[in-house]
Formats: C-alpha cells, structure tokens, sequence
C-alpha cells in the first residue's frame, strides 16, 4: 500500500475551562489513504473536531497535541496559519452539513465556485467559467448555464449540496471531509448526492473523510470505518466486516436501528459502560 | 381488522399557501381515517406536504377546505379548549420547542393550569416518571439536558393533559440513532399503557413501521397509497414512486442486513 494521504497518532484535543479542563478527543490514532473512511459515533464523541482538526479550525480555547500529525509530508502540528491556508481547499477540503449556512447568500452560485477555482489554480474568468460550468454538470445539475446565476436561496437542500461538492472538489484536492453531508437531506435525495460524491471520488482517487452518526450509511458506502466514542476510537475495521464487529459498543449501535425485515418488540437500546472509557479497542477484529 | 369507528378522519383535506395568483396546493383532496389505538404514519420526501397535514389537524392552521373530524364530529376552525387537551403535538426538534428559560416543571405546569387540572405536583412526577426521567429533572433548565432527555420532556408535556390522541412530527429525526432507539421505545410502551392514538411523520420508513401498523405514501400533496407495516417491510407496493421510495431506504440498509445475519 502507498504512503497514506493523512497519518494522525495519539492526537488529543483539550478545552480549558476555568475551573478544570475537558478533553474532548483523548489519543486518537489513523491513517487515510486513498480510501473512503467512515468516522461514526453519537454527538459529543468528537467525530467533527477530530475532522476538524486536521485543517486546524477547531474553536479558539481548544488545544491540539499530538505525536505526529501529517498530511503527506506536511507537519500539520508546526505548520503556520499561512502554510494551513495553502492547505485548506487546495489540498484538503470540507462539506458541511447544511448547504443553507455554507454557502454565501449574497453570491451567485457560479461567482462561488470560480473563486473556489481561481483561488488555487492560475486561470483566466472564462477559462474558469468554462470549468465551473463543467463541474456543475458532473454533480448532474441540469441546465448548468441556469444554475450558474442563481442565488443560494433559489435552489433546494439536495442541488445546494451538490454545489458544496462541485465548490469543493474543483480545486481537485486530495483529501475531502465530510462532515454530516446528506443528514439535512431527504432519503430520496441523500441516495442521489451519496452516488454523485462516491462516483467523484472513486475516479479522481480522492481520499474521503466521511463524518456520520448513521452506522448504516457509512456502512454501505464507506471502504472501512472507526467508531468513536467519548473521544476515543473504539473499533476500526472494514466496512463489509462490520457483523464480526467485537467492541460492545459498536454491536449495540448495530442492533439499536429499527429494521425493515424483522418486526421487533423493542429496540435495543445502547448501553454505556464508563469502563470503556479506558477499555480495550479493537483493530481489524483484534485486540489492539 | 375488525371494523371500529373511526377517532380521526380527513375528508378531502386540501390545503394551500400563497396570494390569489401564486396560490400552490401543498395538500390536495386527501383523505384517510384513523381508528382509536390505532397508530397511523404519513411518509413521503420533504416538501409533499405531511407536516402541513399535521399542522392542520392539530389548529395550527385553520386555513383548510375539507373537513376533519373527531369522534364523528366535525372540528370546527377554531377548536375548542376541550381538543386542545385531547389532542397535543410532538415536534421535531426538541432544541427548539422547549421554552429556554423555563424550568422542567414550568414547562409542565402550563398545560395544567390552562386546563384547570388539580393534582398538578403529582400529575408532573407521575408524568416524568412515565417517560422515564427521574425526579432530579424536574428543577433543570433545557440547556441542561441532552438532546434525547428534552425530546422526552417534550413527550412529557403532551401527556401530562392524559390525551387520547398524540400528533408526532418526526420526534426522531434531530436525534442521534443511539438515542432514537430509546424514544421510539419509550414511544410504544406509553402507547400501550395509555391506550393512545399516533399520528407520526416521518420520511424513515424503518422508523414508521416500526411504530405504525398502517401509513399512508405522500407524493406532491397525494395520499398515493397506503400500506401496512407488512407491506412495507415485505416492500409490497403497488405504484412506482412508493416502489423507489422503498428502493432507496432498502439500498441503503443492504450491506447491514447481511453484516446482521
């Protein structure tokens, strides 16, 4: 296997209070590839500050320490906010949850996604106009021409989402971070944005980062997945390995979702052992 | 199905929203009944108008052509105090619909006051209680408590007027899967303990048949078909949207049913 896209070990995130300090993300390890990596767990488990952390744009008071944290061969730990800058979008980029708070209401859509553009890559307005317009109609927008001038008001939850994707991967980054992307949509629409995205990053070999407290979700889409919890990682394993799943935890989350198949009585609901805190975790169905 | 008497029932429901020449039809001539401890689910993508459905039968909004009805009796535009008490809402987002300055037991003893109910100390520790929040919770504020812990505070206030009939508008879907488990749980129990009527939206399609024995397809404003929870666990549909619909919800859970057998 080539050298992996992101190689994170013992990372820690802390917020200082006044009184005592809290630690959100308490050493976590990975690595990501060229792979779809799903990082599942409830609120609070710090799934969105460790994808966060990665550009560095955790909240102020957090404090980020880890043995090494790489993206390639950049120290993301010592690099400065200029280098982070080159970084961020070009390099490494993110999807937001709600396409209604990440996109600039007062732009036209088209206007957004040739800055996204022209901001990384050396390039003339029509040049990437002709590329925005091209990079609309790989995420199936139909009638691009007309999308283009829109405003972020004027199109639906699932077409803004698919614009957050185009806006983010025409920089051609090499690692995109998915954070909650499809939970403000509709089923019928999330299936269409998830084939969209999937079909993206398989062909252009991007690294996906995809941040989801939908255990059955990641697992359909995603090549391997870590379950967190409490700011831990509990288990890390493939996808398609998902039934030999050992960690309590991560077989509770399983049995927890209703199923269409059986008809039961009550639903399992998961339990919390504060003995995991510090328990063992798993790697690939073992011990690790 | 033995043929009892319908609770609540819409008569050619329509319903629409904008002036004279932008007039859209959200909800379109739709009809469906609902018998007493029945629970009846409306599914459908947003936009198709399940929510606005509910909005109306619960009073929210009186602009409606059609008729719906209680016991057999038409309700009229404006309800009554009495309905009000029959009837109570669960909303989606328990972030949202919980007052944020008021503690636990105000929130409780609104209701109470407004309906002139006596016993309001102990009705609120039995109905903490019933929705399996202890006695600690009653002098916190929302802020205080977890997103699953206010749902329940939610559920406990509609219950706290003993209605017959509870309107629920995707009471899980702001929540964490590992907490829906939990309410949907709690959802059931209370069903049959306290002999209640569901009118749930959802757009999960597990989550409805899970809790409802019947439920209605949603599609531009149409009840297109209705199903059981049979028939939608056994994907047994007979038009094509509803079949997609299916589709998508069962793809999505493919790989898990095979990680589970």
């Amino acid at each position: 296997m080539d050298k992996p896209l992101i190689d994170v070990k013992d990372l820690r995130i802390r917020f200082h209070g006044a009184q005592r300090s809290h630690d959100a993300v308490r050493g976590v390890s990975f690595t990501i590839g060229r792979e779809k990596v799903g990082i599942v767990g409830e609120s609070g488990s710090g799934k969105s500050l460790t994808g966060r952390s990665l550009l560095k744009l955790t909240p102020k008071g957090a404090e980020i320490s880890a043995t090494h944290m790489r993206f390639k061969d950049i120290d993301l730990l010592s690099a400065s906010e200029r280098e982070m800058r080159k970084i961020r979008g070009n390099h490494i980029s993110m999807i937001l949850q709600d396409p209604k708070y990440s996109l600039n209401p007062l732009m036209r859509i088209g206007n957004q996604i040739v800055e996204a553009y022209r901001l990384h890559h050396k390039a003339r307005p029509g040049e990437a106009k002709a590329k925005a317009l091209a990079m609309l109609e790989a995420v199936q927008i139909r009638d691009p021409d007309r999308v283009f001038k829109l405003f972020p008001h004027e199109v639906s939850g699932g077409m803004g989402q698919r614009i957050m994707i185009a806006m983010m991967l025409i920089p051609e980054p090499d690692l995109i971070i998915a954070d909650e992307p499809t939970s403000a949509l509709d089923v019928t629409v999330r299936r269409q944005v998830l084939t969209i995205l999937d079909e993206l990053v398989t062909r252009r070999g991007t690294g996906l980062m995809f941040i989801s407290h939908d255990l059955n979700l990641v697992a359909s889409f995603c090549d391997r997945v870590l379950v967190m919890y409490a700011g831990r990682i509990m288990e890390d394993l493939p996808a398609s390995e998902l039934h030999n799943a050992r960690h309590p935890y991560t077989q509770s989350l399983l049995e927890s979702l209703p199923r269409l198949d059986v008809a039961v009585e009550n639903l399992t609901v998961p339990v919390r052992d504060p003995s995991w805190l510090d328990g063992p975790v798993y790697r690939n169905g073992e011990l690790a | 199905m033995k043929p009892t008497r319908a609770l609540i029932e819409a008569i050619g429901l329509s319903i629409s929203f904008g002036a004279k020449h932008a007039r859209t039809r959200v909800v379109d001539d739709v009809s469906f009944r609902i018998n007493k401890g029945e629970a009846y689910g409306l599914i459908g993508e947003s936009g198709c108008g399940k929510s606005t459905i509910l909005r109306a039968l619960s009073g929210l909004n009186s602009d409606y052509d059609g008729a719906l009805t209680l016991t057999d009796k038409e309700l009229p535009k404006t309800r009554s105090k009495d309905f009000f008490r029959r009837v109570q809402m669960v909303f989606q987002d328990p972030y949202g619909s919980l007052h944020p300055r008021k503690i636990v037991e105000k929130v409780l003893a609104e209701p109470l006051a407004i309906h002139g109910i006596d016993r309001a100390s102990e009705r609120i520790a039995e109905t903490l209680d019933a929705v399996g929040l202890g006695p600690s919770f009653r002098y916190r504020y929302p802020h205080e408590l977890s997103g699953g812990q206010r749902q329940r505070v939610a559920i406990a206030r509609a219950l706290i007027t003993e209605p017959e009939i509870l309107l629920l508008d995707e009471p899980t879907s702001a929540l964490d899967v590992s907490v829906q488990a939990e309410i949907l749980n709690l959802l059931r129990r209370l069903r049959i303990e306290r002999n209640l009527t569901y009118l749930m939206v959802s757009h999960d399609l597990a989550v409805i048949a899970h809790i409802c024995e019947r439920a209605g397809m949603m599609y531009k404003g149409k009840i297109i078909e209705e199903l059981t929870s049979q028939q939608i666990r056994q994907s047994q549909a007979r038009q094509d949207y509803t079949r997609e619909f299916l589709q998508a919800t069962i793809e999505a859970v493919a790989r898990r049913d095979e990680a589970v057998a």
